[in-house]
């Protein structure tokens, strides 16, 4: 008798530790993709080869004119030397791609993209993630550099 | 009470039964959230959802069952 139960005990720790590793295994390989597509955002979206200073310059001039209604996107998705980044962001919505010049070039946070295209803080967000989604989608699905 | 009985009383939403089971796999849960040296709390409410989820899918019927015919 008492080695029917055992046996019924030792299955079911089996059939826990099981769930367990895979709960351990599904839990960090969850957590590595956010980390690493948290990184990727930025790295993918930057502009290279260009020169930090101008880039700073031109951006506080953008900056002033920004805040009275007019958002550059043309001048700055100009400045994209990959064809297929630039094809890629052109093909977004206008909406999407006021919300990502903003964060990306402007590094306005969702609040103040919010505040400047008359929409909520959350839209905003939302927005970006969307836009970078289909981004990413068009390019090929890849998560490390384009 | 033996495991099995206390297995069933689990299965049928005892909320005493359930916490010793719980209890009886902690240090299991506990040496499996610890991640590069760190305990992982989130990992280990994690674990304690899953714990909860084999105690009401393990199949007890089939292992139960055989258990019972052989003994009989």
């Amino acid at each position: 008798m008492e080695y029917k139960t055992d046996e019924l005990k030792n299955r079911f720790s089996a059939y826990v530790k099981q769930a367990v590793k895979n709960t351990k295994w599904h839990y960090l390989s969850k957590k590595w993709n956010v980390e690493q597509n948290e990184t990727a955002y930025e790295e993918e979206l930057a502009i290279p080869g260009q020169d930090m200073e101008d880039l700073l310059k031109e951006m506080d001039a953008l900056s002033g004119r920004l805040f009275h209604g007019v958002i550059e996107s043309r001048a700055l998705l100009d400045q994209i030397g990959d064809y297929r980044i630039y094809q890629a962001i052109t093909s977004l919505a206008e909406e999407q791609k006021n919300v990502l010049v903003l964060r990306i070039f402007y590094e306005k946070t969702f609040r103040e993209i919010g505040w400047i295209l008359g929409m909520a803080e959350k839209k905003a967000e939302n927005t970006y993630y969307n836009a970078v989604k289909k981004i990413r989608k068009i390019l090929g699905g890849k998560k490390n550099g384009v | 009470m033996e495991f099995k009985e206390r297995l069933e009383r689990a299965r049928n939403y005892d909320k005493k039964a359930t916490m010793e089971i719980v209890e009886m796999y902690r240090p299991l849960m506990v040496k499996y959230a610890v991640v590069g040296g760190i305990f992982d709390e989130d990992l280990y409410q994690e674990f304690v959802y899953t714990m909860l989820r084999c105690i009401l899918k393990f199949p007890i019927e089939k292992y139960g069952n055989d258990l019972g015919d052989s003994e009989a």
